[in-house]
């Protein structure tokens, strides 16, 4: 369809009454000055002297009439300011409005992301008056900015203090939210950006009769080097560390990276070389074991166009983190296959009791244990200060013989637990007061295996903390689980969830994305703070569970768990590198490629002209004066 | 003959004195029969020999050659050319189309000069001269002396007329020959920007060969400069006439004016009138001294 002309102040047009009046004057006999001459006889007579006794003339068929008209004409069209709207036809426009990492990159000034954000307003000049704009914002979570609206300067504000986050897109949330946005109705969608979209999943498509079109932002040359990753180990009694350099352009490049101990001190600087579209690799080795993070910052580049993306030009990485050993208890009168599948979880120290003196020991408030494990012992006799519990057996129900044992597919907890061929002689079922349990694993007898999580208020002015718990309603010696392989695994992914490790379930974040951080079961309060400002902090929990840690600034975070003792230290890296943003080639989206939607015009969709058509009318103004300037002076 | 006096304003004494080396030439010799400076074809009593003639009963025996009787034994009478007085009519265009130029460009000065010139050379040559004032559709003349003493006069009156009004030139001039005494040469001072021009010319004409007619224009009637729209308005008639002073028109102008000029000079040519174009940019003695004897205007 091909744009035709709008106009954004058509009030303006009367100026076109001018036209009228430029006739009427040149029909008018023109007063010219009187010079009196000895004789006219010599002199040509003229076509106004033959009329000059009536006040009005033949309209004359003269260049300079039609020059002023044209020059009148257009100068009416530049006050109604007029643009040539874009291809949208739609009444109702979705811009999804691409903030992913590469949108930072600056190979366009100053960045892509401003200059997104002009298309937008561009488009949103350009609309016509009974059309309307939305704007999705697409990232890790995509939302909606702005809905049916076709006010620019209100376009302008809701951008204003909008950045690109630094991850990818959620096209599926994405293409859901502009679904649901159009409600059914049909829609222009205009994607801008540089086109770094993931493929949409399998059946998920924009809807039926749905325009796609897509304004790419970018140059088509932009490259990009970043530290893809940052990894260390221990090596005797030093550290080693690795770092992956990715060469994401088209072009060789090299530069230098140095590492430094906590964002401070420079312990090693390297150079390296990439080729295109590869990987490089640098190693220290012999680092010092002392500090708690390092980070690798890329300081140069050659050549320097081979990098306009800044943003993940660092990484970071912390140091395997021991920590103390969480404290179990062991409440058995003797049971080899518990004590040896305890003794093989990293991070437990156990220790072993009879049933007879654990009243007392768990009564006393400063032997915390962060687990429990009651054999052939009732529930419910673990103190309220403790952690968590593990009940073995000891279930005074009704004594049951499984006959069909029914595992839950896809339970975390029985994750690579081969129950096939476990069988169960005797089990008994639970009380009718025991309420609140989650059901693992079923038979046709009752449960076998059942979890839950209780709220435990500690004190009126402290925060409630959780605490779990998990039962095995048979003895290990009615069956022959111990013997089987699936008992080790079993017991690994109870007591890691009974017990979240010191080590944070995430030692990295990605880049743009959230991860929910475990505390450890005795903890009341679980925060993070910027090592590089701890003013920058973030309260996760209480209200348990925690909620996801969404850092904003890609860097190491401190997490700080109130109430162990002693106080843990345990970091977590925000990444500033995501795959998906490293290449900052800019491509065709892959949106209507899967979808109904109309064929996708890769190349030049918005047609919209920055500033309307002012420059355009003031060039054509200038000749046609220039023009009317010399037919004038030709004619004497 | 030495220059004496009154003078016009203006005049040197040395180009007086020029002017009285001249003499207003003639076409054709005077009818009159008054003695005068100017040879006549009647046969008489003069100082110039003619020739001879058999005598013939009633011839006065005081022209008979006795000389020649003695050798030939035959009666002669020796004939001469007798020199007989002219009158030199000046028309004079006062209409306001003369009212144009500055300083001494003005084209009515120009002539009034022309005509004071015209007057000390006759009257210094003992011939009379008469001068019409064009005017309207009539003529007027003007005092004019019997000799220089008496210039003073009429060169006080053509330093003090003012060239106003209309003129229809064919009937003024056929109004001033129509009250003309005297057979001399007519000499028309105009600008002839009259569109009965050749009808004046004719008139003057039909009085025989001889005549002269001096047509004066300004330099900017020669060369109009270029310019903006304008309305013209005719001096003389008050016409308007809407035009500019474009290429162009100027184009047209000069075009126009060349075929004026072609057609007064093949007009008088075919009547025996001398025609001269004059612009009054060039110096008043350049033309007296130069232009008009060159013509054979003045000798």
């Amino acid at each position: 369809m091909t744009p035709t002309l709008s106009l954004d102040a058509p009030a303006a047009l009367w100026l076109l009454a001018a036209l009228p009046v430029i006739l009427i004057l040149w029909m008018l006999r023109p007063r010219r000055p009187r010079v009196r001459i000895p004789s006219i006889l010599l002199w040509p007579s003229s076509q106004a002297e033959r009329q000059a006794a009536r006040p009005w003339q033949r309209l004359r068929n003269h260049p300079l009439l039609w020059l002023q008209l044209l020059i009148a004409a257009l100068l009416a069209l530049a006050a109604a300011q007029p643009f040539v709207p874009s291809e949208v036809v739609q009444r109702q426009v979705i811009v999804l409005l691409d903030a992913s990492g590469s949108m930072a990159a600056r190979d366009i000034q100053p960045t892509r992301w401003d200059a997104a954000r002009a298309s937008v307003v561009d488009l949103a000049k350009s609309l016509r008056p009974d059309q309307t704009l939305s704007i999705l914002r697409l990232d890790e979570e995509p939302r909606l900015l702005l809905a049916g609206t076709r006010d620019a300067q209100q376009v302008e504000v809701a951008l204003r203090d909008e950045q690109p986050s630094r991850g990818g897109i959620d096209q599926a949330a994405a293409v859901a939210l502009a679904s649901g946005l159009v409600r059914g109705e049909q829609s222009e969608w205009v994607m801008v950006g540089d086109g770094t979209v993931p493929p949409l999943p399998e059946g998920m498509a924009p809807p039926s009769g749905t325009r796609v079109r897509f304004v790419p932002i970018g140059s088509p040359t932009a490259s990009n080097v970043a530290l893809a990753g940052l990894t260390i180990r221990p090596v005797a009694a030093a550290l080693a560390l690795q770092l992956a350099i990715q060469n994401a352009g088209d072009q060789p490049a090299s530069g230098t990276v140095q590492l430094l101990a906590e964002g401070e001190r420079v312990v090693a600087s390297s150079s390296f070389e990439a080729q295109p579209r590869d990987q490089a690799y640098l190693t220290w080795s012999g680092i010092d074991t002392g500090p708690r993070w390092f980070e690798a910052r890329l300081t140069s580049v050659e050549p320097a166009s081979a990098n306009h993306l800044f943003s993940d030009d660092h990484a970071w990485a912390t140091p395997a983190q021991g920590g103390s050993a969480s404290r179990v208890l062991l409440v058995s009168g003797g049971n080899t296959f518990l004590e040896r599948v305890l003794a093989i979880q990293s991070g437990l120290r156990v220790e072993k009791i009879s049933p007879a003196d654990s009243a007392v020991l768990l009564a006393q408030p400063e032997a915390a244990y962060a687990l429990a494990v009651f054999d052939r012992q009732s529930p419910g006799t673990v103190a309220s200060g403790q952690g968590s519990a593990l009940y073995i057996g000891g279930v005074g129900g009704e004594a049951f013989r499984p006959g069909l044992i029914a595992p839950r597919p896809d339970h975390p907890l029985l994750r690579s637990v081969d129950w096939s061929e476990v069988r169960v002689r005797r089990a008994f079922t639970m009380s009718e007061s025991s309420s609140g349990w989650e059901t693992v694993v079923d038979s046709d007898g009752g449960p076998l295996l059942s979890i839950r999580t209780l709220r435990q208020e500690t004190a009126p002015d402290q925060p409630a903390r959780l605490r779990r718990e998990a039962l095995l309603s048979f003895d290990l010696g009615d069956s022959d689980l111990p013997l089987r392989p699936a008992f080790p695994v079993l017991m690994a992914n109870l007591v890691d969830w009974l017990v979240p490790s010191n080590q944070p379930l995430e030692p990295a974040i990605p880049a743009g994305a959230a991860a929910t951080l475990h505390a450890a079961p005795l903890a009341q309060a679980l925060r993070v703070e910027w090592v590089v400002d701890p003013d920058v902090s973030e309260d996760l929990a209480p209200p348990w569970p925690p909620r996801p840690f969404h850092p904003r600034t890609p860097g190491v975070y401190r997490v700080l768990q109130e109430g162990l003792q002693p106080q843990p230290e345990r970091f977590v890296v925000a990444e500033a590198y995501a795959p998906s943003e490293a290449d900052i080639t800019p491509r065709t989206p892959a949106l209507s490629g899967q979808s109904g939607a109309e064929a996708l015009d890769a190349a030049a969709v918005l047609r919209s002209v920055r500033g309307g058509l002012w420059p355009w009318l003031l060039a054509a103004l200038l000749l046609l004066s220039l023009l009317e300037w010399g037919v004038d002076a030709r004619g004497r | 003959m030495t220059a004496g006096g009154p003078t016009f304003p203006g005049w040197s004494p040395a180009f007086q004195a020029a002017l009285d080396r001249l003499a207003i030439a003639a076409a054709r010799p005077p009818r009159s029969h008054a003695a005068g400076p100017v040879t006549s074809r009647v046969l008489g009593r003069a100082l110039e020999f003619a020739d001879y003639r058999p005598y013939t009963p009633g011839d006065d025996p005081k022209l008979v050659d006795w000389r020649a009787y003695t050798r030939l034994d035959r009666l002669y009478l020796k004939q001469y050319q007798e020199e007989r007085a002219r009158t030199i009519a000046v028309l004079l265009d006062g209409s306001a189309s003369l009212d144009w130029g500055t300083g001494s460009e003005h084209k009515g000065l120009f002539l009034r000069q022309i005509t004071a010139a015209l007057a000390w050379i006759a009257l210094g040559r003992l011939e009379r001269i008469q001068v019409w004032l064009l005017q309207g559709e009539g003529a007027v003349r003007l005092q004019t002396p019997g000799s220089r003493s008496g210039l003073a006069t009429l060169f006080r009156t053509l330093g003090e007329l003012h060239e106003a009004g209309s003129l229809r030139l064919d009937a003024a001039v056929t109004s001033a020959i129509k009250q003309l005494r005297g057979d001399g040469p007519i000499f028309l001072l105009s600008d002839l920007l009259d569109p009965a021009w050749s009808e004046a010319l004719h008139a003057i004409g039909a009085r025989g060969p001889g005549n002269v007619v001096l047509q004066v224009l300004a330099p900017d009637e020669w060369d109009p400069p270029l310019g903006d729209e304008a309305e013209l308005q005719d001096s003389e008639t008050g016409e308007r006439r809407q035009t500019r002073f474009g290429l162009s028109e100027l184009r047209t102008y000069r075009a126009n004016l060349d075929r004026l000029l072609t057609d007064v000079a093949s007009v008088s040519s075919r009547l025996g009138i001398r025609h001269v174009a004059l612009n009054t940019g060039e110096p008043l003695q350049d033309v007296l001294l130069k232009r008009l004897p060159a013509a054979g205007i003045l000798q």
